[in-house]
């Protein structure tokens, strides 16, 4: 079956011409609602283990998009996360550190903080980044060229205050 | 009020969070409980936590859950990216900056962004002194002082030696094998190391191919990773130190010619110091070089000369001023010697200049010329004197006559002439010969020369006549002495002739105006005496 929206970054629209009194941002919760009234369906649909494989590759769809119209292509890993750390940021996402990273081993923990997902959750005591280590993945992919497993092993949900990444790079 | 129990349990979590030393057994009434587990284990999450942070441990894997240790575990975040950015910024990545963390966020970025200023100074700095290292003119060095090792050279230091960058690999190769006498390298260590620096050392040194190099080294102590290095700048000046042998040899042999010339050979400044002066000037002055070179300009030379030369002197002075060529004098000077007499030197005058064209001094060359002078001194009496009489000859009679006449007119002073002739000297020759009348001619000038005054010119005319031009002499004084001259003459007894007369003509300077009128006015009185009998004198 065709799909119905098949995802490009034009889907997105134009937003300026879209709203041009209420602008480009909107509320954090508006957005939480959105993701966790669509889980909670999806979840009630395939089960929590499916929804989590959606998610990741959801988060891996934009990440992908992301990177190609919000990064500027570079092989300096400093530049890349220089460029995602300030656009992460100016975009309200969260703020990003890397704790760890040695891209000869493909090994990096990043964390991120004031996440857009989870951060200020109740503690539910699972990690609830799926969405992001997806995200996190393919931006990883698209910087190395090497595909990425990334793993949330701490998050706000797990009542650590901020949301910890592993990142290991899969040899093919 | 609580219970014992309650207050066991205070005592034992307050000691968890407060003591440095714990009980390791809870109290036992309460160990198995659930709720006291998961506390027990949570504080106990957070002192060894709090343990490992404070060591600096940022590996340790904080378990649990809840606000404490997730704010312990976002420390730990916090300081884990610290620690990556500190690490990317060591690497040379200054675009790092941390955020969020209040005062210590502008604290750390306020470093990074100095270190990198800093860093870029340096950066720059080390840039410099690489393009300076580089493009001094002079082979350039840096050693280790202890062992010689070379730790950068310039490509001048390349070019000098011959050496390539293969054979000067840093680290391996020495600079010491380079030196021709090792003890020039312990000289060269022990300035070094006393004054911390080397000035213009002369050291021989082989290039590449063991061709031998003299090279003027300064070099300044410095310390690099706490180890005393050299850095040297060596000027090659091979082909200088050549030049200055063939220059020493070519100065030492001309110092040997000038020294040995005959000819005195000197060089004077613009004062008219002498600067130098070859020992010949004792052999033409009887003056050693010392002192010479103590005389002063009126000692050197006779009034006469010192005026010439003291004109030549101003003229030279003038052009060296003025920026012009300094124009070659060349003149006679007459010289005081040490025994009172005087010698004639012809002197060459010319000016010394450097190779930028900057004026010296004057080289002169004197020559003694006394010799020459009376060389000339009897060409000139030859030329004036007539060969068989000795008197004057007609070009001396010429010329006085001339410059009396030339007094005359211009000063109005008085001179006379006395024209003579032998009487019947064809019977003479005729009687006697020729050599008979030669040799009347030569007692005539003889007795001539006895009777007149100093002063008085006397000169064959020609034949057997002769002129007598008296300076200041009225035709009176000329009249007398002409007479006493007949008188003299008649009362001389001639060899072989015997008795001989004169007839005598006089004139004196008048209104001629020519020196020829007189003497054809004396002459025309000869003529009347001749005419009236001989032996007798007439005025015209």
């Amino acid at each position: 079956m065709a799909e119905k929206y098949e995802f490009t970054w034009e889907l997105l629209g134009d937003i300026g011409e879209g709203r041009p009194n209420l602008g480009n941002t909107t509320r954090v919760e508006i957005y939480r609602l959105m993701q966790f009234t669509i889980r909670d369906i999806i979840e009630k649909h395939v089960g929590v283990k499916e929804t989590d494989e959606i998610f990741y590759e959801a988060g891996q769809l934009a990440g992908n998009a992301f990177y190609q119209h919000m990064i500027t292509k570079t092989d300096d890993l400093n530049h890349f996360v220089n460029q995602l750390k300030t656009v992460l940021k100016e975009l309200g996402m969260g703020i990003l550190r890397v704790e760890e990273a040695d891209m000869v081993k493909g090994e990096l923990i990043l964390t991120v903080s004031e996440d857009l997902d989870c951060s200020g959750l109740p503690e539910e005591g699972y990690e609830i980044c799926t969405y992001d280590e997806g995200f996190i993945s393919a931006l990883l992919e698209n910087f190395s060229g090497k595909p990425f497993i990334v793993k949330e092993i701490d998050c706000w949900c797990t009542g650590d205050r901020t949301c910890r990444f592993s990142a290991k790079a899969v040899n093919r | 009020m609580i219970s014992k129990d309650a207050r066991t349990i205070l005592e034992y979590f307050q000691s968890l969070l407060n003591d440095l030393h714990t009980s390791p057994v809870p109290p036992e009434n309460i160990s198995s409980d659930n709720a006291f587990i998961a506390l027990d284990q949570t504080i106990k999450t957070i002192r060894n936590s709090a343990i490992e942070l404070r060591n600096g441990n940022l590996s340790h894997d904080i378990r649990g859950r809840g606000y404490v240790l997730g704010s312990l575990k976002n420390l730990q975040a916090s300081l884990r990216n610290l620690t990556w950015i500190t690490k990317t910024i060591a690497s040379g990545d200054f675009s790092q900056r941390v955020h969020f963390l209040g005062d210590f966020s502008e604290a750390f970025n306020s470093m990074t962004e100095k270190l990198e200023s800093s860093i870029h100074e340096l950066e720059e700095a080390r840039s410099h002194f690489e393009m300076v290292f580089q493009t001094i003119p002079d082979a350039t060095v840096i050693t280790k002082v202890a062992d010689g090792t070379l730790i950068a050279y310039n490509r001048a230091f390349m070019e000098a030696t011959k050496f390539t960058d293969v054979d000067l690999t840093v680290g391996l190769f020495n600079i010491r094998d380079l030196y021709i006498d090792a003890s020039q390298r312990e000289s060269f260590i022990k300035a070094l190391e006393v004054n911390g620096f080397v000035e213009n050392l002369e050291i021989c040194f082989y290039g590449k191919n063991n061709e031998r190099h003299i090279g003027l080294v300064s070099s300044k102590k410095i310390t690099i990773e706490g180890m005393p290095h050299a850095l040297s700048v060596i000027r090659d000046i091979t082909e200088l130190k050549a030049i200055e042998a063939k220059l020493q040899q070519s100065e030492e042999r001309h110092r040997l010619l000038a020294d040995n010339a005959a000819d005195v050979i000197w060089t004077m400044d613009l004062t008219g110091r002498f600067t130098y002066i070859s020992p010949s000037v004792e052999k033409l002055r009887g003056y050693t070089v010392e002192e010479v070179m103590a005389q002063s300009q009126e000692e050197v030379l006779c009034p006469g000369s010192l005026i010439q030369m003291q004109e030549g002197l101003a003229r030279a002075i003038n052009s060296v001023q003025n920026g012009l060529p300094f124009q070659v004098y060349r003149g006679e000077l007459e010289q005081p010697c040490k025994d009172g007499t005087t010698v004639w030197t012809e002197a060459t005058v010319s000016g010394i200049y450097s190779e930028d064209g900057r004026f010296i001094g004057m080289l002169g060359v004197t020559r003694d010329i006394s010799e020459r002078k009376l060389m000339e001194e009897e060409i000139r009496r030859l030329s004036i004197t007539d060969k068989l009489t000795q008197s004057f000859n007609r070009l001396k009679l010429d010329e006085t006559l001339e410059q009396q006449f030339d007094w005359s007119v211009s000063y109005g002073l008085p001179f006379a002439t006395i024209i003579l002739d032998i009487d019947h000297f064809k019977l003479v020759n005729d009687t006697y010969g020729h050599q008979v009348g030669d040799r009347v001619l030569i007692e005539l000038v003889e007795v001539l020369h006895d009777n007149v005054r100093n002063g008085d010119v006397v000169g064959r005319w020609g034949g057997e006549e002769f002129l007598i031009i008296m300076p200041n002499t009225t035709l009176a004084d000329a009249t007398v002495m002409a007479e006493w001259l007949r008188q003299a003459v008649a009362s001389h007894a001639f060899t072989t002739a015997g008795q001989v007369t004169i007839s005598l003509g006089v004139a004196a300077f008048a209104t001629d105006n020519a020196p020829e009128t007189i003497v054809s006015r004396a002459d025309t009185a000869l003529y009347k005496a001749k005419e009236k009998g001989r032996n007798r004198v007439e005025v015209c």
